[in-house]
């Protein structure tokens, strides 16, 4: 079927996508790797200076606290989203009446954007007239609830923010699972008296390790580009407390104008991507192989 | 000669899938592709349809080399196996849009689809989608689908899978009909030997890519080519007899340790076997008598055997017989069935019998 | 047992109704606040219902709020926004479907090692090509025009577009194609009469993902957009962040508020689809 004709029409068809692959998506990222080791500064320039860049940023106080503002959001997001949003699944799975209405409220959050997000909760959180406010009013005095002012604790606002924005996604993906397990499973365990929760926590979650593990990249993949909510809630401050990757490399490229060790902190993102991956390869592989 | 298959060969990757086929099917012959799963008719199908190309051999339809030339150009049409019929078309768009994609006019588009409508009797669905029509009403949509086209031939790919018992031996009928009416070739492939025998003036056996023979029913059933087509046709398998040529005598004969029988008007094909050959004899259960009256000739083996089991099927039963450490079976009345164990005296025909090579299965 | 399973529902419900007040607390909050005159924004509590309630910040917001710039309100932000997001949603789609007819049903090696490489390249961090774009939407002379964030989100659109269509048109069956091939329609004649018609509802999804994916971006409007005609995010963001003297707080919300709802109706009117686009997607995995 596939003749001459239609192999022509059918090139003709994928041209644009293959400059999209090939310059715009893999040209790109290889060029803005190859600028991490140039000297770029306002614009690109392509003179070579080895891994400068690298060791200024591995040298940089700034960039270790991004990335590892990372790893801490990172590890409270992707958690709190996958125990929320299994017992949110969970829970759904039990009613027989309200669902629709339920899941309307837990997934709603997700068709705003991050922005939206960011802007409400740094709303909500607000020292003077936000959560701490209301408990200060209520009675208790010295309830301090200023996170997103505090050095030490302004990135978990953001998890805050972001775990309201996307566990709806994470709790779909769970309730997909769960009600695609077998009935006859249930039936079988009714008949053998396991109590209802044991069997969601022994029998069904297990049978959904596909869906976590797919949840888990996903998430993770979500927290390594995060920058819309940080940039709306807390801006990466106070100072830089709350700053993490994908906004450092925003700073640099255009408000530091250093191109060059932009790139670099763009490929480290790049990196810890891949590292990301490598366990659900692994974890892929293994299983073709039993 | 409407259509001729030279060598045909195809293979995806470096699987071979068809191996040397060549046919050549005339005017009006009603073909059956049969065969099992994997053998290789589907791919076959859809290499005359044009939908595969052929990897290696030429066909012909009409003279004319279409090997290398597009499916609607080849004045053929096919029925799918799930009909494959447009779901968001209606009946009378399904049958036309062959015309409609060739730019015939909406009159004669339309002349046409009543044309096929009352010819299959599906004038009351025209207006239906395929959702709303039982499997056999979508059956013959695909059938109108195919007719409207005029084509040299009709290529039809397991048409009656998706039926009940009861509409297959309708669609059957059917089907039969309308080859009489229209007098064109119709290439049809199935792995359900009845509708081939039922059907055919021509059947293709078809065993992992090759075609182990090719002739008409009658052939097939009578005279297998070679061992495989033997066991593989017949409702109740073929029993097969090892045993050895003898060329002492005049005549030759088939022995099987202590028995030997002539094998006088046995018609051998060119592979005339040599002495002391293994052989294998292949002798159906409806050739095997229990009483003498009921051969047709005087050419048979006598032998007495043990019952070693028996099933019964409603008013018939299979009787195996214990032949020298091999099974044979034949079919009684339920009511006349043997225990087991019993000796019972039988008659082998061999005048309805095939021998086949011991080594190739060839027959002889 | 009647009392046990009331006891157990009880709490299913309660744990069902907390969590959905932790849901909904923000929009809330946000709504109360938008209807607020701004001496009852600074003085009552955020959870407060309005006592005076106006509509006044949501006019100021559209039309009056500062940015950096001016003091313009939203509005013209607004309509860049569907400026942008319309037509390159329609072209991504448009791009995406004939892609995925391609890739699914004229199935040739070249174009299965085209996706897998979209499929990876659809992972790689946006700030990788911000720099690249840059230089290149420069060199075509459409630097900070809508065309040129029409062309990135074209761009950008079409890895998931493709991989919605050809997941889709995957599981359509083959012989129609076949069908269709045996019936003399050509490449496209079959594109638009028999693949086409079968597509409604992968459209509605892709419609609902693509919309809101340019309309809630925020890191192409930042660096791409101009900032008397930036998408809404980023100007919404920035018009949040601007403080010139006092902070009209009830203003600036009403300006979340408008950005927050195209999206958010889109969801609530045809959510559905998408759920179900997402639940079936799911569990393919």
């Amino acid at each position: 079927m596939l003749n001459s004709r239609n192999k022509v029409k059918a090139a003709l068809v994928l041209i644009p996508t293959v400059i999209v692959v090939f310059y715009f998506i893999w040209g790109f990222a290889v060029y803005t790797a190859f600028l991490s080791f140039t000297k770029s500064r306002f614009l690109p320039n392509h003179e070579i200076i080895g891994f400068d860049n690298y060791i200024l940023l591995f040298a940089n106080d700034r960039w270790w606290v991004a990335y590892s503002n990372m790893f801490i959001f990172g590890a409270l997001y992707i958690g709190g989203c996958i125990i929320l949003g299994a017992l949110l699944a969970v829970l759904l799975d039990r009613l027989t009446k309200g669902e629709t209405l339920f899941r309307t409220i837990f997934l709603y959050p997700m068709s705003l954007s991050l922005v939206v997000t960011g802007l409400a909760w740094q709303w909500i959180l607000n020292p003077t007239s936000g959560i701490q406010q209301i408990v200060r009013t209520a009675g208790w005095d010295e309830f301090n609830f200023n996170w997103v002012a505090s050095s030490d604790f302004a990135i978990y606002t953001i998890v805050f923010a972001a775990l309201w924005n996307g566990t709806g996604l994470i709790m779909i993906l769970f309730l997909a699972g769960i009600k695609s397990i077998d009935d006859e499973i249930w039936k079988a365990a009714r008949i053998d008296q396991i109590p209802v929760w044991r069997i969601y926590f022994n029998i069904i979650l297990p049978q959904l390790r596909t869906v976590l593990l797919t949840a888990v990249m996903l998430l993770g993949f979500q927290v390594v580009r995060s920058f819309d909510v940080v940039v709306a809630l807390t801006n990466g401050g106070p100072g830089y407390a709350s700053d993490v990757p994908a906004r450092y490399v925003f700073e640099y490229f255009f408000q530091r104008s250093k191109i060059g060790q932009g790139a670099a902190a763009a490929v480290m993102m790049v990196m810890t991507m891949i590292l990301i991956v490598l366990p659900y390869l692994y974890y892929e592989i293994r299983r073709k192989e039993i | 000669m409407t259509l001729k298959l030279n060598n045909i060969g195809k293979s995806f990757d470096k699987v071979e899938v068809l191996r040397n086929i060549s046919l050549e099917v005339e005017e009006g012959d009603f073909l059956v592709l049969l065969g099992g799963s994997g053998c290789g008719k589907s791919t076959l199908l859809n290499c005359i349809a044009g939908l595969e190309e052929v990897s290696s051999g030429t066909i012909e339809i009409k003279g004319r080399n279409v090997t290398m030339v597009d499916p609607a150009d080849r004045n053929v049409a096919m029925v799918f196996q799930s009909y494959a019929l447009y779901p968001t078309m209606s009946v009378s768009r399904n049958i036309s849009f062959g015309l409609e994609c060739k730019g015939v006019s909406k009159v004669e588009r339309s002349k046409a689809v009543n044309r096929i409508s009352k010819l299959l009797q599906i004038e009351e669905l025209l207006d239906r989608k395929p959702s709303q029509l039982s499997g056999g009403q979508r059956q013959r949509v695909a059938i109108g689908r195919a007719l409207v086209r005029d084509p040299d031939i009709f290529l039809l790919d397991e048409p009656m899978s998706n039926l009940d018992a009861n509409l297959r031996n309708q669609m059957r009928s059917e089907l039969r009909e309308l080859h009489g009416k229209l007098n064109r070739t119709f290439i049809l492939v199935t792995h359900d030997q009845i509708e081939a025998m039922s059907m055919a003036t021509k059947v293709a056996v078809l065993d992992q890519g090759y075609v182990q023979q090719f002739g008409t029913p009658y052939e097939i059933y009578y005279r297998p080519q070679n061992k495989f087509v033997a066991e593989f046709i017949g409702l109740n398998k073929m029993n097969f007899l090892e045993g050895e040529i003898r060329l002492t005598s005049e005549v030759p004969f088939f022995c099987k340790g202590s028995h030997k029988v002539p094998l006088t008007g046995y018609e051998f094909t060119e592979n005339y076997p040599s002495d002391n050959r293994p052989v294998i004899m292949g002798i159906r259960p409806e050739n095997i008598y229990r009483s003498k009256d009921r051969l047709e000739g005087d050419v048979f083996l006598e032998v007495k055997l043990p019952v070693s089991r028996s099933e019964l099927t409603g008013g018939d039963a299979q009787v195996w017989f214990d032949f020298e450490g091999q099974e044979i079976a034949s079919r009684f009345r339920s009511s006349r069935t043997p225990d087991i164990g019993t000796l019972t005296t039988l008659f082998l025909d061999v005048r309805h019998a095939s021998l086949f090579d011991a080594k190739t299965g060839e027959r002889l | 047992m009647i009392r046990r399973y009331t006891y157990k529902t009880a709490l299913l419900y309660s744990a069902l109704v907390v969590s959905a007040l932790f849901f909904l607390a923000p929009i809330y909050v946000m709504l109360v606040a938008s209807f607020k005159p701004l001496n009852e924004v600074r003085e009552t509590s955020i959870i407060a219902f309005p006592q005076n309630w106006t509509i006044e910040p949501w006019l100021k917001a559209w039309s009056s709020a500062c940015s950096s710039l001016d003091c313009m309100g939203i509005k013209p932000f607004f309509l860049a926004t569907f400026e942008i997001a319309i037509p390159a949603m329609i072209l991504a789609i448009f791009i995406g479907a004939m892609n995925g007819y391609v890739m699914a049903k004229w199935r040739a090696k070249w174009a299965d090692v085209l996706f897998g490489l979209l499929l990876i390249g659809s992972f790689v961090p946006l700030q990788l090509f911000l720099i690249p774009l840059a230089v290149t939407l420069r060199e075509l002379n459409i630097y900070g025009t809508t065309t040129g964030l029409i062309l990135i989100h074209t761009i950008y659109g079409i890895p998931l577009t493709t991989m919605l269509f050809r997941n889709f048109y995957i599981t359509l069956p083959n012989e129609l194609v076949q069908a269709a091939v045996m019936d003399g329609a050509g490449f496209f004649k079959i594109f638009f009469s028999v693949i086409l018609p079968l597509s409604p509802a992968i459209f509605i999804v892709a419609v609902i993902l693509v919309f809101s994916g340019i309309y809630n971006d925020f890191l192409f409007a930042l660096t791409f957009g101009d900032t008397s005609k930036r998408p809404i995010m980023a100007a919404v963001q920035n018009i949040v962040s601007s403080s010139y003297g006092i902070k009209e707080h009830n203003m600036n919300i009403a300006a979340v508020v408008i950005a927050a709802l195209p999206t958010l109706l889109l969801f609530l009117v045809a959510g559905k689809f998408f759920v179900r686009g997402l639940m079936q997607g799911a569990v393919k995995g």
